[in-house]
């Protein structure tokens, strides 16, 4: 399975050193959404910005930018 | 060796909390072992047969679904001991009870510890009590899960693991942290970066150490402070022992 890499961005980086094996970009994107939820879920984000403020960027094992969205966009488990 | 043992029995603070008179006539039954992170202590059903006072690591209480996940209901360090409803008949785990710090443990099977339970009131009472104490554990921390992000998750789990194993070194892998929090590993492994970056902790793979203990508790929701065994110990009247050198 191809490995994918969920990078956070703003000011700063914060980066996703460990990857994670996903099926396909569909299920990268899944996951994706998954994790900004969980990260913003009545969070006001660690650096002291808020994570919705923040940009998550998906890269492939190679480096390449898959798809990126700000964090504010992701969509819930109801596709909302 | 009978006093390097007795030593290593009472770093278990439930065990250093006993009366002396207890504690000499116990201290005959009980062993020591090493158990490796990783070891499931009790299936759910399965008899609570033996009992665990953990000296140096650290045992977690799941709750397991039946798509299989495991959600953690409580943990039990130096501070506490698991399987104690075995020493009051026959009784059986609703929960799995695995190690997930591997360490050195204080057991005796749970037989033998009824009989002291019945000979001395005042481990009847420590059970009774300690088991309240775990209790409103359990009870904080559901809500806890239901309630806070990941971020006071993390920070509050590590600072509870810290004071359970009386260590600021935790031979933790970012997998198993995200199971114990119900998140997606990707989800720790950028708040472990961004408490990285904030000088709170430094982590490699399968290891974390908490730098900078303040730092934790202001990103930590309120959870922390009520989960203290040693708070929890003065409501619920849970005298726990000193012999144990505190983390916190």
């Amino acid at each position: 399975m191809p490995m994918y890499y969920f990078h956070l961005r703003d000011n700063e980086k914060i980066t996703d050193v460990d990857g994670t094996d996903l099926v396909d970009l569909a299920a990268a994107r899944t996951h994706a959404d998954g994790v900004a939820q969980e990260l913003m879920f009545k969070s006001t984000g660690i650096l002291g910005e808020e994570w919705s403020k923040w940009t998550m960027v998906v890269h492939d094992g190679d480096g390449l930018e898959l798809f990126s969205f700000l964090m504010s966009d992701a969509k819930n488990d109801n596709g909302g | 060796m009978a006093d390097v043992l007795t030593q290593g029995h009472q770093d278990n603070r439930l065990l250093a909390a006993l009366p002396q008179d207890a504690f000499a006539a116990m201290s005959r039954e009980l062993r020591q072992v090493s158990l490796a992170q990783g070891k499931s202590l009790f299936e759910p059903g399965a008899p609570l047969n033996e009992i665990y006072f953990p000296q140096s690591g650290m045992i977690s209480l799941l709750v397991v679904t039946s798509d299989g996940r495991a959600v953690e209901i409580s943990t039990i360090g130096r501070e506490g001991a698991v399987g104690l409803h075995g020493a009051l008949g026959e009784r059986f785990s609703f929960t799995r009870a695995v190690t997930q710090i591997g360490g050195r443990f204080s057991t005796i099977p749970a037989g033998r510890f009824a009989q002291f339970v019945r000979e001395h009131a005042s481990v009847r009472e420590l059970i009774v009590r300690y088991t309240e104490l775990l209790w409103v554990e359990a009870q904080q921390i559901a809500a806890c899960n239901a309630a806070h992000d990941g971020e006071a998750r993390l920070c509050r789990w590590l600072l509870q693991t810290a004071l359970r194993t009386g260590s600021d070194r935790l031979p933790l892998t970012q997998e198993l942290i995200a199971e114990m929090l119900v998140v997606r590993r990707t989800t720790v492994t950028l708040l472990a970066q961004s408490l990285q970056r904030a000088g709170a902790i430094r982590y490699s793979r399968g290891h974390i150490e908490i730098l900078d203990r303040e730092k934790l508790k202001q990103r930590a929701c309120e959870c922390y402070s009520i989960i203290q065994h040693e708070n929890l110990s003065l409501k619920t009247g849970v005298k726990l022992g000193n012999n144990a050198q505190s983390a916190d």
